[in-house]
């Protein structure tokens, strides 16, 4: 191991009595680890770097022709920062803040001040490239698509089009994810899926059956009125720090409570007024236990409960059983602190709840989210500014990539799979039924959710009389996704080497491309990332912001889109995919896919931000409001920025987006709401049976500001309309739209004019009706969430009362749960295992390692062990450790002693990879093409554990042991 | 005579030439003096527009 | 005007290291060299706190009493500037600073000392603003295009704050009035003596 040089970064003793002002001394991460060494092909690599790369300078004597600003959007969190490049000659020479921009401000964090790197690309896929005889070999675009072409063709002949899987991407813009979910529906197959899957699924399942959507309510910017903010698993400083800039004004100007629950000392609980430590695994004992308090001393907002909640009593059923001293029992939190919070949530109001991957990635993770919602509902902070649900999605366009559903369970907008969601596309896309059914194995298997990510390996590797489709996964396509996000590695090796076709599309050539000892049937293609292409990308709060191409593709990359449809020309159904989006040198237009999308996303309101609005606001940032996003004057006037979606209607009804979910206080023409009527307007018997319907007939808390129904109704149809007297207000062209349909039984979702919409909004009503939000989920396993041990639990003396699941049958697989949760494997793993991320890098890391700017500030990947289990283990801080987890897979890391995890519990960044096991993949890459840092994918170690809902993986809490290398 | 005072002349030109430093860089050296190229100021309005500038920190 | 000066605030400094790379990307600092970086003490434990820290621009810099060639100099706005042309790598400067901002890049094989490095606080240097030969040897010169610092403009929750000193104590007191306690702007004693914030 190479020492680094340190280049005068030394900590003089000078610094460290300056930074004694602060208080006392201690040595930070970084220092640690940049001091500790550097183990490192990567920096020879760095020297000598500059061959190939325009440099600013170089650029600026080239023409001195003038610098021009292209405004784009940052690809890597969902917070939506802008990206202000500067551009000269072709060359992105410099970055500039983005003061305009409500959600920024100008700010960024390390990777989006860094992303002009991306234009550089010194470590990008180059070129089309294909493994022969364990040798990488340049080939031309055409012979990859035809070579790729040729052997899914012949997959699908033999084992039908489910044996090959398209693995899309949260980095996707919203067209590109849109022509992704087209693309395999085309191809016959619902086995897509992307990141979500990995990272929100269980919010989008649990948020969406409680009241309606499954996004984030409200909005970062919303977060300026909050009075108390409770952080459950979320970690903004280092996963969206930009969105700390708005914390902080709440927490500064309010006064704001903020109160971080982690197992980690995290570096935003750094800022917390009060930071609750939870063992990894227990989230709905620490939602239980604070609504005991709340129940107990009667803080719930009854009023709010009695007109816009239903079924709390049962919820109170399950919550008394969570007194101070088992919840303490469970969590390991302090009865007192769990009042003190209860506390000042009840008496600091409006207050928002934010939850991330902490939260999500558990077996029983769709309970979590439910019980999160279900806290807030008791106090009544759902639909109000300042409150809400503040779920932080992870990736730039992860939110794009959901409402388009790149997922194996449904079509884009959340139509679900059932014949009329096909034949809604269908109409839409100007296809027939018939001819999509035809490119399916049968209508069972179109009607029948595909295999997640998280499985994909199972799909490879499990025995095929075990799977609900005709043969095993074949061929795998990573297009814009790392294998080190998904766990169980050497499985995924084993499932890797199995396949007859590996295909991985990225700007990088990624894990995927080195994690097996293949020597053939493996095809990297070059795709350009979103600075050389242009469209629209979802930020977390649900707008949607346009980018500007800010330079032409690096290399020989292409876009994706372009690719797509090169791919669909190949096997066979471009012409009628892109029937009706001009298709220019091979690349779909991107404003006709918006315009296409438009005309079909009427569940969740992606139909009025046409690209002309889109692009009228990111030119006029300045106007909208920081706080409100709403437009104070200008050409946007009254519209909220980036048109949030519901923005419901045609463009033409200019519709101002919809700043945050389910708040009645405004008309919902001026983006106010109510829950929707999304489960019937009636509970099951078994539940009590009683109506679902907001009551109360309260304007501006039961139903919306102008609502002429004035309280509950269920969802529109036409013949609802008629039944109310209202069809007469729908136009000639919209009533024969809606005949053309379904008659009177077309609804708010399946008319193509929109006109059910309009009609509805004009007489003040929200198109899917005003229900209740549900806290009883009585189609889900667990109807009310219950609390349920993670599979490799530690705490064997809970399982008597809280053991998880029985296996079953899920997404086309034999899923485990019980009989894993029966083998003990505590005594030999004696570490809970939880993972999360760093501030420099993103997801795999392909791509922020790959940039030097990045690199340079973390270079070794570690684990972080508390000093008392280092000790214990005679592990020093900096040495080198194995960690192993319960399936046997080992990562040889280097160990930080820190307080920041508790005792018991260790924590790994799960952004590297490159190292499997202790071998380092650095000569796999193909030639100058290998990320500056390597190191082991913490998600190998991880194991096996599914949620009981979505197939969400369980990466937030394994076992393990430590012990030095 | 002439030619040999002339070719005297030019070697010691020549040899002189060698002496003469090209660079730009100082020669004298004055304690507490910085004796390097000058920065160019900044004018009024420069200056008035790194003062908005600086608001947009807020 | 009052001097340019820099001021982070510890209570909103997350350490996400916006401002290192924005420093890096704006100035092309090459790898191994690090004219801002940001250090956290307390590390995982309460109390933690990072703070940002690059040259300050001191008045009556240190750096400036000990060089031995007088590569310093200091600009109308009061930004401390030197030359890379007078620099004799001694690093006098570094053992001077108590910010620990000079940065050395390592020449030749030996470990010998290359020309001096540091935050130009985005001035550039002495060669013509905006010239080819500025932005190689100094970086951008951000503050001749009527811009501040990418460092702090770009920081991710305002804590760097960079600027005429008048102007960023006015958004920093605004901060310390609604907290109700201000735990000091980091540094400023030892930068700017007497001036207070």
């Amino acid at each position: 191991m190479l020492r680094k040089k340190v280049n005068g970064v030394a900590n003089g003793p000078r610094l460290s009595s300056a930074i004694s002002e602060l208080t006392g001394g201690a040595v930070d991460r970084r220092t640690f680890l940049r001091n500790s060494g550097l183990a490192i092909g990567g920096l020879a690599a760095v020297t000598g770097l500059r061959s190939g790369m325009v440099t600013k300078a170089e650029a600026q004597t080239a023409g001195g022709s003038a610098i021009e600003i292209r405004k784009s959007v940052c690809t890597h969190c969902s917070v939506g920062c802008t990206v202000l490049a500067e551009v000269q000659n072709g060359v992105w020479i410099g970055q500039e803040p983005g003061f305009d921009s409500p959600f920024n401000l100008g700010a960024h964090c390390a990777k989006g001040a860094s992303v002009r790197e991306h234009a550089h690309g010194e470590r990008r896929l180059k070129f089309p490239t294909k493994l022969v005889g364990g040798k990488w070999k340049k080939i031309s675009w055409d012979d990859a698509i035809n070579e790729i072409g040729d052997k899914m063709l012949a997959i699908r002949k033999e084992s039908g089009p489910d044996s090959v899987y398209w693995l899309g991407s949260a980095k996707f813009s919203n067209e590109q994810s849109y022509l992704f979910r087209k693309f395999y529906a085309f191809w016959g197959s619902n086995n897509g899926d992307h990141q979500a899957r990995i990272c929100h699924s269980t919010t989008v399942a649990g948020v969406a059956n409680t009241w309606g959507y499954g996004a984030m309510t409200n909005s970062y910017n919303d977060m300026h009125n909050s009075k108390a903010m409770i952080l459950v698993g979320s970690n903004p400083a280092e996963a969206h720090p930009v969105a700390v800039q708005h914390i902080l004004r709440a927490k500064e100007q309010n006064n704001a409570a903020l109160i971080v629950c982690d197992p980690r000392f995290t570096r935003t609980a750094a800022h917390a007024t009060e930071y609750v430590r939870l063992r990894p695994g227990t989230d709905v004992p620490l939602i239980w236990g604070i609504l005991w308090h709340i129940f107990e001393n009667g803080w719930e907002d009854k009023e709010y409960i009695r007109q816009r909640v239903w079924g709390l009593e049962y919820i109170r059923e399950e919550v008394k059983k969570w007194n101070p001293e088992e919840t303490e029992r469970v969590t390991g939190i302090p009865g007192s602190q769990m009042r003190r919070v209860a506390r000042t949530l009840a008496t600091n109001k409006p207050g928002t709840i934010v939850w991330c991957m902490g939260g999500t990635q558990h077996t029983t993770g769709n309970n979590n989210t439910r019980a999160y919602c279900i806290l807030q509902l008791a106090l009544g902070n759902i639909g109000r500014s300042g409150g809400g649900a503040n779920i932080f999605r992870g990736h730039d366009n992860v939110q794009g990539a959901t409402d388009f559903c790149i997922l194996s369970h449904s079509l884009p907008g959340y139509y679900g799979l059932k014949k009329g969601s096909w034949k809604h596309w269908a109409r839409v896309w100007d296809v027939d039924y018939d001819y999509l059914k035809s490119q399916f194995a049968s209508e069972k298997l179109m009607q029948s959710k595909g295999i997640p990510v998280s499985r994909w390996v199972d799909g490879v590797l499990e025995a095929k009389d075990k799977i609900d489709q005709p043969d095993n996964l074949r061929a795998m396509v990573f297009w814009g996704h790392a294998p080190n996000s998904q766990t169980r590695g050497i499985e995924m090796k084993k499932a890797f080497e199995k396949l007859d076709l590996l295909v991985v599309i990225d700007p990088y050539p990624t894990v995927s491309a080195v994690q097996h000892d293949r020597t053939d049937g493996v095809y990297l293609l070059p795709a350009s990332t979103q600075y050389e292409t242009y469209g629209s990308v979802t930020a977390s709060n649900r707008s949607l912001q346009w980018r500007e191409k800010v330079v032409e593709p690096l290399f020989e990359c292409l876009p994706d889109q372009t690719i797509m449809y090169k791919m669909a020309k190949k096997l066979g159904f471009a012409d009628e995919m892109f029937k009706n989006i001009k298709v220019e040198k091979d690349e779909p237009n991107v404003e006709e896919t918006t315009l296409e999308f438009n005309k079909g996303m009427w569940t969740i309101g992606y139909t009025g931000q046409s690209p002309d609005r889109l692009k009228l606001h990111m030119a006029n940032q300045h106007t909208f409001d920081k706080t409100t996003l709403q437009a104070r004057g200008g050409p946007a006037d009254g519209e909220y920025y980036g048109l949030p979606w519901p923005c419901w209607g045609t463009a033409a009804m200019k519709h101002p987006g919809t700043p945050n979910l389910y708040d009645p206080s405004k008309p919902v023409a001026e983006g106010g709401l109510n829950f929707r009527a999304r489960f019937g307007v009636k509970a099951p018997d078994k539940w009590g049976g009683a109506s679902l319907l907001a009551e109360g007939g309260n304007e501006g808390v039961s139903y919306p500001v102008g609502n002429e129904l004035k309280d509950g109704h269920p969802e529109f149809t036409m013949a609802m309309l008629k039944k109310l007297g209202w069809d007469g207000d729908l136009t000639a062209d919209e009533k024969a739209a809606i005949e053309k349909v379904a008659g009177d039984k077309t609804n708010w979702k399946t008319d193509l004019s929109g006109g059910i919409q309009r009609v509805a909004i004009k007489h003040g009503c929200a198109p899917f009706g005003n229900s209740k939000a549900r806290t009883v989920v009585w189609n889900f396993p667990d109807p009310v969430p219950l609390h349920r041990e993670p599979l490799y639990t530690p705490r064997r003396d809970l399982l008597d009362k809280y053991a998880t699941y029985s296996d079953r049958q899920m997404y086309r697989l034999p899923t485990r749960f019980a009989s894993i949760q029966e083998q003990d494997f505590s005594k030999e793993y004696p570490l809970i295992m939880t993972s999360g991320r760093l501030v420099e890098y993103e997801g795999g890391g392909d791509e922020s390692r790959s940039n030097k700017w990045l690199a340079e500030l973390q270079q070794d990947m570690f684990v972080e062990i508390n000093t008392v289990d280092a000790n214990n283990l005679g592990v020093r801080d900096g040495q080198m450790v194995w960690v192993e987890g319960a399936e046997k897979a080992k990562l040889k890391v280097m160990a930080m002693v820190t307080e920041r995890v508790g005792k018991g519990t260790v924590f790994l960044p799960f952004h590297w990879g490159g190292h499997f096991q202790g071998r380092d993949l650095r000569d796999k890459y193909p030639e100058g093409a290998d990320p500056y840092v390597l190191g082991e994918a913490a998600n190998v170690a991880f194991t096996y554990g599914y949620d009981s809902v979505t197939n969400m993986q369980e990466t937030k809490v394994s076992l393990c042991k430590v012990y030095k290398a | 005579m002439r030619v040999i005072s002339i070719s005297f002349i030019l070697a010691g030109t020549l040899v002189l030439t060698g002496c003469k430093d090209s660079s730009d860089r100082p020669l004298s050296y004055d304690k507490g003096v910085y004796a390097g190229k000058a920065e160019p100021k900044l004018t009024a309005n420069q200056v008035e527009a790194l003062r908005h500038r600086g608001a947009l920190q807020r | 005007m009052a001097r340019m000066k820099f001021l982070v605030d510890a209570e909103r400094c997350i350490e996400c290291n916006a401002c290192v790379t924005a420093c890096k990307n704006e100035n092309e600092i090459p790898w191994g060299i690090n004219r801002r970086r940001v250090v956290t003490i307390n590390d995982g434990k309460p109390g933690e706190r990072s703070i940002s820290v690059a040259c300050m621009h001191c008045s009556d810099a240190p750096c400036m009493a000990v060089c031995p060639v007088d590569v310093f100099y200091e600009t109308d706005e009061g930004v401390v500037l030197h030359s890379k042309d007078l620099c004799i790598g001694c690093g006098y400067c570094f053992y001077a600073c108590p910010f620990g901002a000079p940065q050395f890049p390592q020449v030749g094989n030996f470990g010998s000392r290359g020309k001096m490095d540091k935050c130009t606080f985005c001035n550039g240097g002495p060669e013509t603003d905006k010239s080819d030969a500025e932005f190689k040897k100094y970086g951008r010169n951000r503050l001749a295009e009527g811009k501040l610092p990418l460092c702090a403009e770009m920081c991710s929750t305002k804590a760097l704050l960079a600027g005429d000193g008048d102007v960023v104590s006015d958004i920093y007191r605004e901060r310390v009035v609604s907290r109700g306690f201000g735990s000091g702007a980091w540094g400023w004693g030892r930068a700017y003596p007497g001036q207070g914030a």
